[in-house]
């Protein structure tokens, strides 16, 4: 009877790892798209854009925002200058999304972006977001209906 | 390691460049394998200072500054040439004097997390952040109404009412130069009516005028006085706090990121108090790449993923690198052993409060279990980050004198950061070091604990683990055999003891042997007796002999 069960055990040991594989890697964890985006705008960045200054630089791919915060003292809060340079990229944007037609107020709803750098960097802020070609697309046409 | 042996022999050979860089603080650092001496006092001498002035450089200052030691080009962010993700976390909180502060050590971990929390953080939202924002920019409408308001309604009607009823009587009397379009809180109207009530005194007689209409006329003004003082005193009130609202702008950022994230490690870590201030900072350099991220999904899956070593090097063995003081050490480290395989290690440490063996037996369960914490939230942790933020810019003026603006902001900004694993295993992880030393900058007693793993030991406990199971499903099958045996026994037991066709061809041979002997003795030939048949039925027991599992040989 046990040389009848050797087979069960074989079997066992060439499905464990599978089954464990699906067991320990989580749902949703095909992350690659993502990180692949984030990647590639990274590298179009570095080509184009890293030592410039605050504003707003187009690649075919990506548009960039640089929001740079100069002057900071220690004493200023992160969580703050970080406030501070996420609204100056939300100005931006604004400015970028409707260059053809002044609005007055107006609200972005979930746009996805990459942010490349966010911190102290020789004595300045610096908060800059990769936005997608598609994505900016998007917003233009969300606005404007 | 390396690093460690640098800093040694800083504090030997060049104790001036770590008095400078530590005056009125305790510095760890912890490098990873290609600090050299030459990049740690090219750091610590980054801010050169005059002949004897000390100058203090706090812990995000070092975690700066190590990606500009010598030889080294490092950036914050992605790097395209190596392939990685680099991310200064910082945690800040203030301590009088670690050594009292009874918060101390709590707020020691807790501010780690939260600076690894906040490189986390980051790593995620340079793969995906989701912003959602809002401006609006107002000139109030209709302010609300506020108490003040209501109450001034209010007086201002009985105000009109108490003017009503002294015009009527100034009227009957045929004594008052009021108008129609007179405004009851103007200075005309109160002059007109002290007039009045001084006309009414002078005129007065009973022929002429009523007592009655005098005593009400007396009465109105007095009440008309007091809700008048009321009146006058509550504008002004409005127009300090409210009325002078003139325009107001708010702006709101939230943004959103969550993913799962494998694979980050701390390559340093530092971290500083300052006595003048009471500031204590933990700073700390973590990183993510694809190769580690492939290097935890090996230990996950048991695959075989070593890095191999370039020729010419000899890498420190785990023993080398585990040799030193990890007192000031924290969090998750990555290693990479003379065979190439890549270890996650995480590091954890409690204070070992009073003496005795059973104190020292707590701290160190407790550092047992947060170190193996730390290494499970290195290999795999799904983050998530949400920062929200909101702005309001408040303009106001005193009347129509511009002169008078001014203009009001206020902010709100809150974080949330959260790390999780659930329902998920780590195998192979196993306790590396265990070490009680006393902590450099508190003087505190801590008892630390290394945990690790490796594809190599997370293969071993997975092929451990089948073998495990395999003997369990054997000996499961085995016992369900042995319950099956036993219950066939048990069934054949009591089945023989309901079953009447023994006693019935017993009873049968019982006659048979009675009318033979009848028979015999009168000289008849009896009968043969049927035989009994013992043949197996489906559903029944039937013999044999079953090895049941886990018997042991004698041999051992």
């Amino acid at each position: 009877m046990l040389l009848g069960r050797s087979a069960s055990r074989s079997e066992v040991t060439s499905w464990a790892p599978f089954i464990l594989l699906f067991s320990l890697i989580p749902p949703g964890t095909s992350s690659a798209v993502a990180d692949l985006n984030a990647i590639n705008a990274a590298e179009i960045f570095d080509d184009c854009c890293r030592a410039e200054d605050s504003g707003v630089y187009e690649t075919s791919e990506f548009v960039f925002f640089l929001a740079k915060l100069e002057g900071i003292v220690p004493s200023d809060s992160a969580h703050h200058l970080r406030f501070q340079a996420m609204l100056k990229v939300f100005e931006m944007l604004h400015q970028y999304i409707s260059e053809e037609q002044k609005l007055s107020g107006f609200s972005f709803t979930e746009v996805k972006m990459h942010v490349l750098r966010q911190g102290v960097f020789g004595g300045e802020y610096q908060y800059h977001v990769a936005i997608s070609i598609d994505e900016i697309m998007r917003l233009r046409m969300s606005t404007y209906e | 390691m390396k690093c460690q042996k640098t800093i040694k022999e800083l504090a030997v050979s060049i104790s001036g460049a770590i008095l400078f860089c530590s005056p009125i603080v305790a510095v760890a650092v912890d490098c990873d394998q290609n600090s050299s001496d030459e990049q740690i006092i090219s750091h610590c001498t980054g801010k050169q200072p005059s002949s004897g002035e000390k100058i203090f450089v706090d812990a995000s200052d070092q975690a700066e500054g190590w990606f500009g030691q010598a030889g080294r080009s490092l950036v914050q962010g992605w790097n395209d040439k190596k392939k990685r993700f680099l991310v200064v976390g910082t945690g800040r909180f203030k301590s009088g004097d670690p050594a009292f502060d009874k918060a101390y050590i709590g707020a020691r971990a807790g501010y780690y997390t939260y600076a690894l929390l906040d490189a986390k953080a980051q790593i995620i939202e340079f793969f995906t952040n989701t912003m959602s924002a809002e401006r609006v920019a107002q000139i109030p409408f209709s302010p609300p109404r506020t108490p003040f308001e209501q109450e001034i309604a209010d007086l201002t009607e009985e105000i009109s009412n108490i003017a009503s009823e002294v015009s009527m009587l100034a009227k009957e009397s045929d004594i008052s130069d009021l108008r129609e379009e007179d405004d009851f809180f103007s200075k005309r109207f109160v002059s007109l009516l002290d007039g009045l009530i001084k006309k009414v005194d002078e005129t007065y007689s009973p022929e002429e005028l009523d007592e009655k209409k005098r005593e009400k006329l007396l009465s109105a003004q007095a009440k008309f006085v007091a809700a008048k003082s009321k009146h006058d005193e509550l504008l002004a009130q409005i127009g300090e706090l409210q009325a002078t609202l003139q325009q107001e702008s708010r702006a709101k950022v939230a943004t959103w990121a969550r993913h799962p994230l494998f694979g980050v490690t701390v390559l340093a870590q530092w971290e500083s108090w300052n006595r003048e201030n009471g500031q204590y900072e933990i700073a700390l350099v973590a990183m993510w790449s694809p190769t580690m991220e492939a290097q935890v999904r090996a230990m996950m899956t048991g695959e075989d993923a070593r890095i191999p070593w370039a020729e010419g090097i000899t890498p420190p063995t785990m023993a080398q690198y585990l040799d030193d003081d990890w007192c000031s050490s924290i969090g998750s480290r990555r290693f990479r052993d003379p065979e190439g395989l890549v270890w996650i290690l995480g590091i954890a440490a409690d204070e070992i409060r009073g003496g005795g063996t059973l104190n020292e037996t707590k701290a160190q369960e407790m550092a047992l279990q947060l170190s193996r914490m730390e290494t499970a939230m290195a290999v795999f942790a799904d983050v998530e980050v949400t920062r929200q933020a909101e702005q309001v810019t408040q303009t106001f003026q005193k009347g129509d004198d511009a002169t008078t603006e001014r203009t009001q902001a206020a902010q709100a900004v809150g974080n949330y950061m959260r790390e999780a694993i659930k329902d998920r295993q780590v195998p192979g992880s196993s306790v590396l070091k265990n070490q009680t030393c006393t902590h450099p900058i508190s003087g505190r007693k801590l008892a630390v604990t290394i945990s690790g793993v490796s594809s190599k030991s997370a293969f071993e406990a997975l092929r451990l683990s089948e073998g495990s199971y395999v003997t369990a499903v054997l000996d499961g099958t085995h016992q369900q055999i042995l319950k099956g045996t036993q219950a066939g026994k048990e069934s054949a037991v009591a089945k023989a003891r309901t079953d009447t066709r023994p006693a019935e061809v017993a009873e049968e041979a019982a006659k048979k042997r009675v009318n033979e002997g009848v028979e015999a003795a009168m000289g008849v030939a009896a009968p043969q007796p049927a035989q009994d048949s013992p043949e197996a039925v489906s559903g029944q027991s039937k013999s044999g002999t079953f090895k049941g599992a886990g018997q042991s040989d004698t041999d051992w």
